[in-house]
C-alpha cells in the first residue's frame, strides 16, 4: 500500500481497534505495537525483537510497564467484538431495511460460483468467473473510513484489488464516460426486492464517472478484516469508494458496464432531491431531513456519543478533489 | 395498588432501557447496538407513539379497562406520552445534535421534521403542564378544548414519523389510517350525542 494512502487513517482508528490490535500485538508481542503505534509498518516484525537488549534497567523497567498497560487495554477492548459491529450493523436493502436484517437474512446467501458479467464500450466485453478475475491480481489491505449518508461513519479494514487494475483489463474505449454496477438480482435470495411496501427499483445500480473510478482510491473489496467479506457486507465482491457516502460502494456486484451517458443510480431515481449521481461526502450541504456537518463514528456507547466533525471528500480531499475543480458541489450534490 | 401496578407498566420500556444503562456501566459492555444514540431515539419515538394511540384509543376501550379499577387512567397514559416523549426529545438532543443548542436550532429552522416534532412535544408540554385537577378546574371548558388538541399532536407526530422515514413508508401509512380511524370515530360518536341532545320532535 503506497503510504500516501494511509496518511489519515491510523491503524488504531480501525472500528475493530481491540481485536484487530490485540490480534496483531498478542501475535507478535506487545513491543511491535508500542513502536508501530502511529506508523503503517505496524505489521512488520522489525521492532518485534527489540524485547531484550536494554541499556539500561530504567528502560526495562519502562518498558514492562508500558507492556503490561498495553496489555490491559488490549484485553479489555477485545472483550467487546468489534468485527461484529462491522458485520452486523450496516444498509443491504436487498437482505432488509433494518440494520441488522442484512446479517440475519444473508446467512443463505449463494455466492460461489459467482460471475461478472462485463459489458457496453470496451474490448474485454463478457462474462467471467469470479476467480478468473481475481487471480492475476495481488491482493492488497486498505483502511478506510466509511461514511453513511446517514451521518455514521466507521473505520473498516477492507482487502481487495485497486478498481483501475481491473478495469485496465477490460481496455475500455475511449468513449467509455461512465462505468455502471449492478448488483444480483434475485428475489428468492434476497427477500427485501419483493418487498411490497420499499420505494427502491431493483436491481441496485451504482456508477462513477471514468476518472473517479479510474482514481487510485476506488477498490474493490473481496475482504475485510483479513477475513472473506460476510455475506452481509456485500460478498463475494463490492464496490468501496471512500470519500462517497456508503450508499455508492455498490454490493454482491454482478454486472460491470461502461457507458457513455450518464446512468441513473437507484436512490437518484428513488429520491432525487435527497441522493445525487455524485453524493460526494460533503459537510456544507446538507441532506434535506438531516444536517451532514457532523457523524456518529461506530460504535458509540450511551455514555460517550462520539460525534465528530465530517470532513470533506471524507477526509481524502488531497487525493480527489482534482476531480471535481470548477464543478459546483451545492449543485451536483 | 392497581395504580402502582399500571404505573409500573408503562414504566416498562423505560426500566428496561435503564437496567441495559445500568449494566453498560457495571459489566463495561455494550448493550444498545453499534450505534446506541439512534436506537434510544427511535425507541423512545416509538414507545412514546404507542402510549399516544393507546391515549387516543381510551374511550372506545374503555369497559374493559374500567374493569382495571384505576384512577384517572387517562391522565397516567398521557403523561406517559409526555414522559417517552421527553426522553425522545432528550435523547435527540444528546445523541443527534451532540448536546449543541446551536445544532437543534439549525435543524429547527432549516428540517421539517425538527419542526413539527418541536410543535408536537410543545403541545404535549401543554398538555402535562395543564393535567393537574387545581389548574383543569380554573380553566374549566378551556381545558377541554386545550386538551382536544390531543388530535393535532397526533397528525403532527404522523407527519413527523413520515418525514423521517428513508424508503419504506409503511409505518407512516399505518399510522396515518390508524390516526383517521380514531378521529372517525371520535367525531361519528360526538355527531351521535349532539343528535340526541337536540330534540327532534317538539311536542
Amino acid at each position: 500500500m503506497p503510504k500516501k494512502l494511509s496518511r489519515n487513517t491510523h491503524e488504531n482508528e480501525v472500528t475493530d481497534e481491540s481485536v484487530y490490535l490485540s490480534r496483531r500485538s498478542l501475535l507478535k508481542g506487545f513491543g511491535g505495537s508500542i513502536l508501530g503505534y502511529h506508523s503503517p509498518l505496524l505489521y512488520s516484525d522489525k521492532s518485534s525483537s527489540t524485547g531484550n537488549e536494554f541499556g539500561s534497567e530504567l528502560h526495562q523497567m519502562l518498558f514492562q510497564k508500558i507492556k503490561s498497560r498495553l496489555k490491559e487495554d488490549a484485553i479489555k477492548l477485545a472483550e467487546s467484538t468489534p468485527f461484529n459491529y462491522a458485520s452486523s450493523y450496516n444498509n443491504f436493502y436487498e437482505f432488509g431495511s433494518g440494520k441488522s436484517d442484512p446479517k440475519k437474512n444473508a446467512k443463505k446467501f449463494i455466492t460461489d460460483p459467482w460471475e461478472v458479467s462485463v459489458q457496453g464500450e470496451c474490448d474485454g466485453a463478457g462474462t467471467y468467473h469470479l476467480e478468473d478475475l481475481v487471480r492475476p491480481h495481488l491482493l492488497e489491505e486498505r483502511i478506510y473510513r466509511l461514511r453513511c449518508v446517514e451521518a455514521w461513519s466507521m473505520v473498516i479494514p477492507w482487502v481487495g484489488l485497486p478498481l483501475l487494475s481491473l478495469l485496465k483489463r477490460f481496455k475500455p474505449r475511449s468513449n467509455a464516460k461512465y462505468v455502471k454496477f449492478e448488483t444480483l438480482y434475485d428475489p428468492i435470495q434476497m427477500p427485501g426486492q419483493k418487498s411490497l411496501f420499499s420505494a427502491i427499483e431493483y436491481p441496485y445500480v451504482e456508477a462513477l464517472r471514468m476518472d473517479e473510478a479510474t482514481n487510485e482510491l476506488s477498490f474493490l473489496a473481496l475482504g475485510m478484516y483479513g477475513k472473506i467479506l460476510p455475506n452481509q457486507n456485500g460478498a463475494p465482491i463490492r464496490l468501496v469508494v471512500p470519500w462517497k457516502y456508503g450508499f455508492k460502494s455498490i454490493k454482491s456486484i454482478v454486472k460491470i458496464e461502461f457507458v457513455e451517458e450518464r446512468p441513473v443510480t437507484t436512490w437518484m431515481k428513488s429520491n432525487p432531491r435527497e441522493y445525487g449521481f455524485y453524493s460526494n461526502v460533503n459537510p456544507s450541504v446538507d441532506h434535506p431531513r438531516w444536517s451532514q456537518a457532523t457523524e456518529r463514528r461506530l460504535p458509540s456507547s450511551i455514555f460517550s456519543p462520539n460525534i465528530r466533525p465530517t470532513e470533506m471528500f471524507n477526509g481524502y480531499g488531497d487525493e480527489v478533489a482534482y476531480l471535481y475543480r470548477g464543478m459546483d458541489l451545492k449543485k451536483f450534490y | 395498588m392497581p395504580t402502582f401496578a399500571f404505573l409500573s407498566v408503562c414504566a416498562v420500556p423505560f426500566l428496561w432501557v435503564f437496567l441495559r444503562a445500568i449494566c453498560t456501566l457495571i459489566f463495561d459492555k455494550n448493550y444498545f447496538g453499534a450505534d446506541p444514540g439512534m436506537e434510544l431515539v427511535t425507541f423512545f419515538g416509538q414507545v412514546a407513539i404507542v402510549f399516544l394511540f393507546m391515549t387516543l384509543s381510551f374511550s372506545h376501550l374503555g369497559r374493559p379497562l374500567k374493569t382495571l379499577r384505576v384512577p384517572r387512567m387517562r391522565r397516567i397514559l398521557g403523561l406517559s406520552v409526555f414522559f417517552y416523549a421527553t426522553l425522545h426529545f432528550a435523547s435527540y438532543l444528546i445523541f443527534l445534535a451532540g448536546f449543541e443548542f446551536e445544532k437543534y436550532y439549525y435543524d429547527l429552522v432549516t428540517k421539517n421534521r425538527i419542526i413539527l416534532g418541536s410543535f408536537a412535544y410543545f403541545f404535549l408540554f401543554l398538555l402535562a403542564a395543564t393535567s393537574i385537577d387545581s389548574v383543569a378546574r380554573n380553566l374549566g371548558i378551556a381545558w377541554v378544548y386545550l386538551h382536544r388538541s390531543v388530535y393535532l399532536i397526533a397528525g403532527l407526530v404522523v407527519f413527523h414519523v413520515f418525514l423521517s422515514a428513508k424508503e419504506n413508508f409503511s409505518f407512516s401509512v399505518f399510522l396515518f389510517c390508524g390516526c383517521l380511524a380514531l378521529l372517525g370515530v371520535r367525531l361519528s360518536k360526538a355527531w351521535r350525542r349532539s343528535k340526541l341532545r337536540t330534540p327532534i320532535f317538539k311536542a
